[in-house]
C-alpha cells in the first residue's frame, strides 16, 4: 500500500468526514450552478435588436360615443414630428414586451407546410420597422415600398410576396444563413408562397416560451397593423425625452385615449428577465457559501489533523524529510481523499439532477459540467489545505522530544 | 441548572471560533428552509377559513351539438347559458357567475387621462358568499341586478385614490360614457390566492371596481376572459349566448359541505334534461370543487417556488452535515480529557451527556440566529418581482416549525458525534 493511503487508513474519521462534505457539496453545488448557467443564458439572449434608444407606445380609444378616435397614421405622423424621435414604426409586437403574438408554420415551398413545417413566430412590420427596431441584415434587403400590402392574418385577403426571416429560420430551412431569393410556403389561408428578401438577425419572440422555436421569426411586409403598437428609434441617448414628447404628441392628436403602455424598450427587457436575474442571484449566493462552507471545513479539520500528527510529522523531518515533502505530502493526501469525496458526489449529482428533471421544468446536466465541478472542487481542496500544510512543514524535529 | 449552564459557557469558551462557526452555519440553514416553508405556506394558504369547504366551484362539460367530445377534460368554466339558467334555479344558498373586464374610467373634472380599470362583473351575492365586508353602504340589491341599475361597489384603494376617504356612498364615477353611483365600498378584500380568479393569475392584484354583470351587458364593457372555445367566435357582452364557448366561471355556496351531493344530483338532472331537450348530446360530465380543492386542481403553486424550496431543504442538509463534522473535530480534539474522565470512572451515558449539554448552547443560540436570519430573508424576498412572494406574512406557526427544526438539526449534529466520541474505549482515547 502507497504510505498515504496507509497514512489515511490509520486516521479514517477525519478523512471521512472530508469525503462526506465533498460529497455532498458536488452533488448539490454542480446543480445549482447549472441551474444558475441556465437562467444566465437565458438572460444573456440576445433580442435581436439594437434596444438601447428604443421605446415602445400603445393606445386604446375610448368606448364613449361622439369622441372621434384618432387614426394610427395620424398617431404615427405626431409622433415622427416629436423632440428627438429618429424612426417610427408600427408593428404588431416587439420581443419581450408580452403581447399577443402569432404563431405558425413555414415550409420550403412544394412541402405542405401543414405537415412538414416549421414552427415560426410571425411579426407584422410597417413601413421603417427595420431603422426604429435596428435589426441587423444579415443579407439581403429591407422591404421596397412597394412591397408593404394589407394584410391580417385573421381575414381572408392574399398574404405579403416578399418576407423577411430570421437567421435561425434561414438556417433551419434552407441549411444555410443565405437564404435570399429562396421561397417559403406560409401557413395562412391557401398555404401562400412568398420569397425570402433578406435574413436578419435572431429575433425574440414577445413572450419566450417556445424553446429553440422562438427564434424562428417570418416578418410580413403590412400597411396598416391594427392593434399594434408604435416602436420609436430616439436619438442617442435621449430616450426618456423622446418618450415624454412622444406621449404629448399622441395626447396632441387626440385626448379620447387610453395609453395602455409607454415605456422604455430597455425597462422592457429588463422587467422580463427580473425574476430570472433574482433566482441567479439566490442561486450565486447558495452556491458560494456552501463552496465556502465546504473549504471551512477542509481547513478545520486538516488543522486537526495536523495537530494529531505532531509526532509523526516531527519524526519525518528528523528522518530527512525535507519541508517541500511534508507540504507534497499533504497536498497529495488531500488530493486523494477530495477526489474520492468528487466521486461519491459525481453520483449524488446526478441522482439530484434526474429527481430534479422528473419533478421541475430541468434540463439534463452535461458531462463535461461535472468534469469542471470536480476540478473547482480538487482545485478549492488543494487551497484549503495550502495554511495547514504549510503549518505541517514547520513543525521542528525536536517536537518529538518536546513530547507534543 | 447551575451546572448546566456552567457547562454551556465553559463549552463556548473551549473554543470559540468552531461554536460561532457551527451557529452561523446552522442559522443559514434554518433560514433558508424556513423562509422557504412560509412561502409554501402562503401560497397553499385557504383564502377563506371556515366556510371554503362550504363554496363550491362548478364545471359542466359543454356537450352541445358541434362540439368534440373532450373525454372527462372539462372546461373551467360554464357556457352563458347554462350559468344564467343555474343562477336562476332555486338549489344552492348563493350563487355567482364571475367575469372580470376592463372598464374605461374617465375622469369628470378632466384633469388626467382616462384609464382601464380593473373589474369584476358580478350579482349581488358574490359580496354575502366570499365574506366580503364593508365600510361604507353595500352591497347592490338583487333588484339591480334585475333592473341593471347603474351602480357600483369599489375598492377602499380607488376610493381613497378618487376621492380621499373610504366613506364615498353616493358619489358618482363616470366609466365610458355612463355614470354610477357607488353603493359600497369594501373594507380592504383581497382573498389571496385569488381563487374565483385564478386564470388572471393566483396572486394578481385584486380588482378595484365591482358592477352588476347585467348593468355590464347594457353598457358593453370590455371583457377580460380566457374562454374554451369549440367554434369560431369570441365571447362578448352584446350577444353573449352566442359564443361557442364555456367562458363564465359559476360559484355556488351550500348551507352546509354535506350538501354537495344533492346539488350534484340536481346538476345531474338539468344535464339530463338538456339532453332531453336536445341541445347536449350525451349526458355530460359534471364536477363540484370546494375552494380548497379547486385551488390545489389549478396548481397555484409555481414550479420555481417548489423547485426553491427543493434547493433550500438540500441547503440545511448540507449545513447539518458540515455542522456536524466541526462538532466531530471540535469533540476528537478533547478526546485525551474525555478519555481521563472515563478512566477516573465516567460512564459512557455521562460523558455523551456532558457533550451534549454543552453543545446545548449552540443550539439555542442557532434558534435566535435562525428566527433573526428568517425574518431578514422574508423582507428580501418580499422585495421580490413575482406577484406570490408580495403575499407572503409572518407566520408564528411557521417560526414555531422553524424552530423545532432548529432544534432536531442541531440534536442530530450534536448526538452523532458525541455518541461516538463517548463510546470509544478510554485507554485509546488517552493514547490519541
Amino acid at each position: 500500500m502507497h504510505p498515504i493511503i496507509r497514512a489515511l487508513a490509520r486516521h479514517k474519521l477525519p478523512a471521512m468526514i472530508i469525503v462526506v462534505e465533498v460529497a455532498m457539496a458536488c452533488a448539490v453545488v454542480s446543480n445549482t450552478l447549472y441551474l444558475l448557467s441556465t437562467f444566465a443564458s437565458r438572460v444573456n439572449l440576445s433580442t435581436g435588436m439594437d434596444g438601447d434608444d428604443v421605446l415602445w407606445l400603445r393606445s386604446s380609444g375610448l368606448p364613449t360615443t361622439g369622441t372621434p378616435t384618432s387614426s394610427d397614421e395620424a398617431d404615427a405622423v405626431a409622433v415622427r414630428g416629436a423632440a428627438h424621435v429618429r424612426h417610427v414604426a408600427r408593428v404588431s409586437a416587439l420581443p419581450l414586451t408580452n403581447t399577443a403574438s402569432y404563431r405558425f408554420k413555414v415550409g420550403v415551398d412544394g412541402d405542405d407546410v401543414d405537415i412538414a413545417g416549421t414552427a415560426a413566430g410571425m411579426y407584422l412590420w410597417g413601413k421603417g420597422a427595420v431603422q426604429a427596431l435596428g435589426v441587423r441584415l444579415m443579407s439581403g434587403r429591407d422591404f421596397l415600398p412597394e412591397e408593404y400590402v394589407e394584410f391580417s392574418p385573421f381575414s381572408d385577403g392574399p398574404a405579403p410576396a416578399s418576407v423577411l426571416i430570421t437567421r435561425a429560420l434561414a438556417v433551419r430551412l434552407f441549411g444555410s444563413v443565405d437564404a435570399v431569393g429562396r421561397r417559403l410556403r406560409l401557413q395562412l389561408n391557401g398555404q401562400p408562397s412568398a420569397t425570402v428578401v433578406g435574413v436578419i438577425d435572431d429575433l425574440l419572440s414577445p413572450s419566450l416560451r417556445h424553446g429553440g422555436d422562438d427564434a424562428n421569426q417570418v416578418i410580413l411586409p403590412v400597411l396598416r397593423v391594427p392593434g399594434g403598437l408604435l416602436v420609436v428609434r430616439a436619438e442617442r441617448s435621449h430616450a426618456s425625452q423622446a418618450l415624454d414628447a412622444a406621449k404629448r404628441a399622441l395626447f396632441g392628436v387626440s385626448h379620447a385615449r387610453i395609453l395602455t403602455k409607454a415605456e422604455l424598450f430597455s425597462q422592457t427587457e429588463h422587467e422580463y428577465f427580473r425574476g430570472d436575474r433574482s433566482m441567479i442571484w439566490t442561486l450565486a449566493m447558495i452556491s458560494a457559501f456552501l463552496t465556502l462552507l465546504t473549504a471551512i471545513s477542509i481547513v478545520s479539520i486538516s488543522n486537526y489533523w495536523l495537530i494529531q500528527r505532531r509526532r509523526s510529522i516531527g519524526i519525518r523531518r528528523a528522518l530527512g524529510a525535507r519541508r517541500s515533502q511534508i507540504i507534497a505530502h499533504f497536498l497529495a493526501e488531500n488530493l486523494v481523499v477530495v477526489a474520492s469525496g468528487a466521486a461519491l458526489g459525481l453520483a449524488g449529482a446526478v441522482v439530484l439532477n434526474t429527481a430534479m428533471m422528473r419533478w421541475f421544468e430541468v434540463g439534463r446536466m452535461p458531462a463535461s459540467w461535472l468534469i469542471w465541478i470536480v476540478l473547482l472542487l480538487l482545485g478549492l481542496g488543494q487551497a484549503a489545505v495550502i495554511m495547514p500544510a504549510w503549518r505541517a512543514s514547520r513543525i521542528h524535529p525536536g517536537a518529538i522530544a518536546a513530547g507534543g | 441548572m447551575v451546572y448546566f449552564l456552567s457547562q454551556i459557557f465553559l463549552g463556548f469558551r473551549r473554543s470559540p471560533v468552531f461554536c460561532v462557526l457551527i451557529v452561523i452555519i446552522i442559522s443559514m440553514g434554518i433560514a433558508a428552509s424556513t423562509s422557504m416553508l412560509v412561502v409554501l405556506r402562503t401560497l397553499h394558504a385557504n383564502p377563506l377559513p371556515g366556510i371554503s369547504d362550504r363554496l363550491f366551484h362548478l364545471q359542466i362539460e359543454p356537450s352541445v351539438v358541434g362540439r368534440p367530445s373532450t373525454r372527462g377534460k372539462l372546461p373551467d368554466s360554464l357556457t352563458w347559458d347554462d350559468a344564467a339558467a343555474l343562477l336562476r334555479a332555486t338549489p344552492g344558498k348563493r350563487k355567482a357567475s364571475i367575469l372580470g373586464a376592463q372598464l374605461t374610467f374617465v375622469p369628470t373634472e378632466g384633469v388626467g387621462h382616462a384609464r382601464w380599470v380593473k373589474s369584476t362583473l358580478t350579482q349581488s351575492a358574490f359580496f354575502p358568499m366570499f365574506r366580503a365586508q364593508f365600510a361604507d353602504g353595500g352591497a347592490w340589491t338583487a333588484v339591480d341586478d334585475d333592473q341593471a341599475s347603474r351602480v357600483v361597489v369599489i375598492s377602499d384603494v380607488l376610493s381613497r385614490s378618487l376621492f380621499g376617504s373610504t366613506k364615498t356612498t353616493g358619489r358618482i364615477i363616470r366609466f365610458g360614457d355612463f355614470d354610477f353611483r357607488v353603493v359600497g365600498v369594501l373594507k380592504h378584500w383581497a382573498p389571496k390566492p385569488r381563487f374565483y380568479a385564478l386564470s388572471e393569475g393566483a396572486f394578481a392584484p385584486p380588482e378595484d371596481v365591482f358592477m352588476p354583470l347585467s348593468t355590464a351587458r347594457d353598457i358593453r364593457a370590455a371583457l377580460s376572459v380566457s374562454p374554451d372555445c369549440w367554434g369560431s367566435g369570441f365571447p362578448d357582452l352584446e350577444r353573449p349566448a352566442k359564443a361557442p364557448c364555456s367562458w363564465v366561471p359559476f360559484w355556488v355556496e351550500l348551507d352546509v359541505a354535506g350538501d354537495a351531493p344533492g346539488y350534484l344530483r340536481f346538476l345531474s338532472g338539468y344535464v339530463k334534461e338538456q339532453q332531453a331537450l336536445g341541445r347536449f348530446q350525451r349526458e355530460s360530465v359534471v364536477q363540484l370543487h370546494n375552494v380548497m380543492e379547486w385551488i390545489e386542481e389549478k396548481n397555484v403553486v409555481p414550479s420555481a417556488a417548489r423547485l426553491q424550496a427543493f434547493i433550500a431543504y438540500g441547503f440545511l442538509f448540507i449545513c447539518i452535515g458540515n455542522a456536524s463534522g466541526l462538532l466531530f473535530i471540535m469533540f476528537l480534539g478533547r478526546r485525551r480529557e474525555l478519555g481521563l474522565r472515563r478512566a477516573l470512572g465516567a460512564t459512557q451515558r455521562q460523558i455523551f451527556r456532558h457533550l451534549v449539554a454543552e453543545t446545548a448552547g449552540i443550539g439555542l443560540m442557532s434558534c435566535a440566529g435562525g428566527i433573526a436570519l428568517t425574518i431578514a430573508a422574508m423582507a428580501l424576498l418580499r422585495q421580490r418581482p413575482e406577484a406570490h412572494y408580495a403575499a407572503i406574512e409572518f407566520d408564528p406557526a411557521v417560526v414555531c416549525i422553524g424552530v423545532a427544526l432548529t432544534l432536531v438539526a442541531t440534536a442530530v449534529a450534536t448526538c452523532v458525534p458525541a455518541w461516538h466520541v463517548a463510546r470509544s474505549h478510554p485507554y485509546r482515547m488517552l493514547n490519541s
